[in-house]
């Protein structure tokens, strides 16, 4: 299958793509964002239709919209500040229902494209867009390094941050922004549907492995390679949409590693049982 | 010089009024507890004053500069469940957070900054929970992560809410002393505090705050029944024995 230029380029965006999502994805779920990029997908595929309608490159107008809606979002939060979902919510079915309007205005062939953005191919995936990944990638892993301790405090404690003098509402919102461009970037490859679960879920199993914020992004990294690269394999090898099949092995991944670590953990508690008789 | 001037705070939250002109200079080297009934605006007035909540007026000045000229000469130790203990971070590293300021937001943290964090992790008692993950501590020995992350901060002024909830007789004894060390040093502490059985021992001014400051001084002057009874209106006949 590597023979395939097509496959070749779906592999090097799948590692890509593994090496900025759990860095993203672990600040997502601890600033408990997890479903932002639930709606900012939703949100993309408005963008999307946009694109289809006016006749311009959908990634370009796709790119914009979520900015758009990723400064928006931030907003909103604050607007609503006890019930953040609120914003979520008002967000995902907006982003939906203008998709489906602006699909409906654009009569024609637009159905098949926009099938692909919702449930992401394989084929889709173009050199430019293996570029706009390395450089996104690169992006994400120099912000990491340089605002790693910014981004800590505000993420741990927002109030202690602003009390220290960062610019929380900047860095929030350019958070937003970053995380909106990745799911630009990455919705027509793994799909709008699923391309939150997989920026959510290596973090998320990584999270449950180590204590550690380092560690936690490197097993992360570690997850999402090993379920991206499985994924495009059994894509490959069955014919099943690749976003899906990448999701059903991360959730695979979730169930056994959540088994082990009980099982290790009644291990452990009966050896001390053991112990103490 | 005051150390904290505050001038006509008002707060209101969806339109209620929260906080009603509250004015008071607080001297340094001093230990304030913050005293009133539930909903008398106390977490409010400390989050006025830092500016993390709106105000609709006021002014606060900290050695005689606008906040933002000596936001860095504060600093915050927030009620303990207003963050989230599940965050991959171990104890030392919490601690540095309070030095991340000094250090540079961008720099590493140096060997010495990391000699310092323990120091400030021995000064309660935590050294040996340095490289515990903080969801592996309990209430009290969180509530001293975020003390020791104060002291690492090295502040003038120390606004902290509520620390004695629910915390042990250990964590207790360590705020107390950190609280008279840093008295000692000429620092300002304000106390959000509930339980008015030990008042008088633990500050030695009082603000008695609902919605409205009814009176700031020392504790031996304002601390009296009557000027409870005019804060907490007439629920406090179980005080009586708490009272100067």
């Amino acid at each position: 299958m590597f023979f395939y230029g097509f496959m070749q380029r779906a592999f090097q965006a799948s590692v890509l793509i593994s090496l900025m999502a759990p860095m993203l994805g672990l600040f997502l779920i601890l600033r408990r964002q997890s479903l932002m990029a639930d709606t900012l997908s939703h949100v993309s595929l408005a963008g999307v239709a946009l694109g289809l309608l006016i006749g311009v490159d959908p990634t370009w107008t796709n790119i914009l919209v979520v900015i758009l809606i990723a400064i928006l979002l931030e907003y909103l939060r604050m607007m609503y500040r006890t019930y953040s979902e609120i914003s979520i919510a008002i967000l995902m079915s907006a982003g939906m229902a203008l998709a489906l309007v602006l699909m409906g205005l654009n009569q024609g062939g637009v159905t098949l494209s926009i099938n692909q953005f919702l449930f992401g191919s394989i084929v889709t995936i173009s050199e430019q867009q293996i570029w706009m990944l390395l450089a996104l990638t690169s992006i994400i892993a120099l912000l990491y390094l340089i605002f790693r301790k910014p981004m800590y405090i505000l993420t741990f404690d927002e109030e202690t941050a602003f009390t220290a003098g960062l610019p929380i509402k900047t860095m929030s919102i350019l958070f937003n922004v970053l995380t909106g461009v990745t799911i630009a970037v990455i919705m027509p490859i793994v799909g709008a549907l699923l391309v939150s679960a997989i920026l959510i879920l290596p973090a998320a199993i990584s999270m449950r492995l180590s204590k550690s914020f380092n560690g936690v992004i490197l097993i992360g990294i570690f997850i999402a390679l090993t379920g991206m690269i499985t994924g495009l394999v059994a894509s490959y090898e069955y014919g099943t949409p690749p976003g899906a099949s990448i999701t059903l092995i991360f959730i695979v991944i979730f169930g056994v590693t959540a088994f082990v670590k009980k099982m290790v953990q009644q291990i452990k508690q009966g050896r001390l049982f053991n112990k103490k008789n | 010089m005051h150390a904290l001037e505050i001038s006509n705070i008002s707060v209101s939250y969806n339109k209620q009024p929260v906080l009603e002109n509250i004015s008071f200079t607080v001297a340094p080297g001093t230990l304030t507890g913050i005293i009133g009934p539930n909903g008398a605006g106390k977490s409010s007035l400390i989050k006025a004053i830092l500016g993390l909540i709106s105000k609709r007026s006021g002014e606060v000045k900290v050695y005689q500069k606008p906040l933002s000229k000596h936001k860095h000469l504060i600093g915050y130790v927030p009620q303990r469940n207003e963050v989230d203990w599940d965050f991959p971070i171990n104890a030392r590293d919490v601690v540095l957070m309070g030095r991340y300021r000094k250090i540079g937001f961008f720099k590493k943290s140096k060997k010495q900054d990391i000699e310092w964090a323990d120091q400030c992790l021995a000064k309660v008692g935590m050294l040996d929970y340095a490289e515990r993950q903080i969801s592996q501590l309990s209430g009290g020995q969180q509530q001293r992560i975020f003390l020791a992350r104060a002291l690492a901060q090295d502040a003038s002024i120390y606004l902290m809410d509520e620390p004695f909830a629910g915390v042990d007789a250990a964590t207790e004894k360590a705020i107390i002393q950190l609280m008279k060390d840093w008295k000692a040093n000429d620092k300002t502490v304000l106390v959000v505090h509930h339980d008015l059985q030990t008042v008088t021992d633990y500050f030695d001014h009082v603000l008695l705050l609902n919605k409205q400051c009814i009176q700031y001084g020392t504790t031996h002057h304002v601390f009296t029944h009557e000027n409870l009874e005019k804060t907490f209106g007439g629920r406090v006949s179980f005080l009586n024995q708490a009272t100067v």
